[in-house]
């Protein structure tokens, strides 16, 4: 049982790779690239959204796939430091439901960056794993929030110039 | 999880609620377009309690327009019919018929539109049209249904299965649901579409154009009151090749010797069982009735023309009761005669027939007939045969 689950999940990660490099350019947003040698490790680039305080920055996204995918979700983090209301600043850890209670195995790595992609430019600072970046924008200081945010954009998710 | 054979026909719980303001992606992209829409739209946003019409009422009353083979149908004519027609009906339960085409191999679109053009005499087009709103139909009722044509969702890849509808393989399917039960505390009885999220209490597979096997999520039909060891003992005798026993009681002596002139019984017990186990419903008490009734006006009638040969009696009998009991046996009918004449024939009482037939068989059950004793166990998933999840469908490839 657990041998035929490894391969189950082995066979729809393959096909999922297939399905990356055959629709490589359908969404230039997300660059999803698989380990060359661990299928269950993917990493992605993903662009931030335009007219968040995110955009032009490219974030860098670590992918950990367990054995009982796609019956549980990936394990997903931000490696690139973000200042967002549900990323834990430190970790990278993100908050989203469909990474936890509301996984559901229709959902694929593609579509779980298009999802993340989603929360960036739609923060739900009522529950928050970054609690100063939820209280700016709980406090309605959305110019606060935005100046970090862009702050941190610049810093960290920009190829440095020159 | 418990197992069951269905017989083409099902009706879910009374007072239970469509799921409100549920988007429905899939089947919305094709809505506008689709007869019927309107009363589904009616039913799911009613959000009033649905009550699932027998695929018989259809059947019955639209008799003509079930032309396609097997269990197929001209959908929208017969939604279009119910429309302008029934619409008194239609209020008063919600909709919700279960079609399936039966179509041989089907590993792409065009063998798909093949396989339905053979079926249904308006082209490939109308073939596809069908198609579409049976998939719309089958999407709208509260079932996940598994299906052969489109990949699995879950695997990505097309699945083996060579049902008509939508998206999982069966194994797959199955296996989420044991994991989204095993997440939660309370035991749940619906698991929800992984893909439109609908609220299911059945998974239905194994549609083999005649009748399909229905799955329920997390119910124990050992149970339930009325579904007792004799019933799981009956619907397992249609496993078996019919005709095994027509050896055991004279048939034709039965109709030689007029002795269906003489009323039997325990026929009316025999027969709510029988029909109880087929159907599995506790209620069967109108397709009971309908049934004796046909054979008592026989009875009556053929009186009249003592004249007519013992075979014409036979043929006419099965005819009869044949067209009482297709509705709501479907594939299942011819086998029913056979029994239903193996049991009169037999001129016994329900328990020497089960214990005769049982003796035939060589089955070791012990006590059928005890229906008190029936024990709470997991003996009865084996008692419905080649109902086994199979666990070795993941290397398929394609």
């Amino acid at each position: 049982m657990i041998a035929s689950q490894l391969q189950a999940s082995r066979a729809r990660l393959f096909k999922e790779y297939k399905e990356v490099q055959r629709e490589k350019s359908a969404d230039p947003d997300i660059q999803l690239v698989c380990d060359d040698s661990n299928i269950f490790k993917w990493t992605a680039l993903i662009k931030g959204p335009s007219e968040t305080p995110y955009e032009g920055g490219v974030f860098q996204l670590a992918f950990s796939v367990p054995e009982q995918y796609p019956l549980q979700p990936p394990q997903v983090r931000f490696l690139t430091k973000i200042f967002h209301p549900n990323v834990h600043f430190k970790t990278g850890e993100i908050c989203l439901d469909i990474l936890k209670n509301a996984w559901s195995p229709a959902w694929t790595l593609q579509s779980v960056c298009r999802a993340i992609i989603a929360l960036m430019a739609h923060p739900e600072p009522d529950s928050p794993l970054n609690c100063d970046s939820g209280n700016l924008l709980r406090s309605g200081d959305i110019r606060g929030f935005q100046s970090m945010a862009r702050m941190y954009t610049r810093l960290a998710a920009m190829p440095k110039k020159g | 999880m418990i197992f069951r054979g269905g017989a083409g026909v099902e009706r879910a719980d009374e007072g239970e609620l469509v799921g409100l303001g549920s988007t429905h992606v899939h089947a919305s992209e094709q809505r506008e377009s689709l007869y019927g829409m309107t009363l589904l739209d009616r039913a799911r946003n009613d959000g009033c309690p649905r009550h699932h019409v027998l695929v018989s009422h259809f059947v019955e009353q639209l008799e003509g327009v079930w032309k396609m083979a097997a269990f197929g149908v001209h959908v929208e004519e017969i939604v279009a019919e119910v429309e302008g027609r029934e619409k008194g009906l239609l209020d008063e339960f919600g909709v919700h018929g279960f079609v399936v085409p039966q179509v041989e191999s089907l590993d792409d679109g065009a063998e798909n539109a093949r396989g339905l053009f053979d079926l249904c005499s308006g082209g490939p087009s109308k073939a596809l049209r069908v198609l579409q709103t049976m998939r719309v139909w089958i999407e709208a009722t509260d079932k996940i249904v598994v299906s052969f044509s489109a990949p699995c969702l879950l695997v990505l890849k097309r699945n083996f299965l060579k049902y008509f509808a939508d998206k999982f393989c069966y194994n797959c399917i199955l296996h989420w649901t044991k994991v989204v039960s095993g997440k939660h505390s309370h035991h749940a009885t619906s698991v929800k579409c992984p893909l439109c999220k609908i609220e299911s209490s059945s998974i239905i597979h194994g549609y083999d154009g005649m009748s399909f096997q229905q799955c329920y999520v997390n119910q124990d039909l050992g149970n339930s009151v009325f579904f007792s060891r004799a019933h799981k003992y009956r619907l397992q005798c249609y496993y078996i090749k019919p005709g095994t026993l027509s050896g055991e009681f004279n048939v034709s002596r039965y109709w030689k010797s007029y002795k269906y002139l003489q009323p039997n019984r325990w026929f009316y017990s025999w027969l709510k069982r029988e029909i109880q186990a087929l159907i599995q419903e506790e209620d069967v008490d109108i397709v009971v009735h309908h049934i004796l009734g046909v054979t008592d006006s026989f009875r009556r009638n053929t009186q009249k023309f003592p004249q007519s040969s013992p075979e014409t009696k036979q043929e006419e009998f099965k005819a009869l009761v044949s067209k009482a009991a297709k509705p709501f046996l479907a594939g299942r009918t011819d086998q029913f005669l056979d029994e239903v004449e193996l049991f009169l024939a037999s001129g016994l009482n329900i328990d020497a027939y089960d214990r005769v037939y049982i003796q035939h068989l060589g089955w070791n059950i012990p006590d059928i007939t005890g229906e008190d004793k029936e024990e709470k166990s997991h003996e009865h998933t084996h008692l419905v045969p080649y109902l086994h999840i199979l666990d070795d469908d993941i290397d398929e490839t394609d």
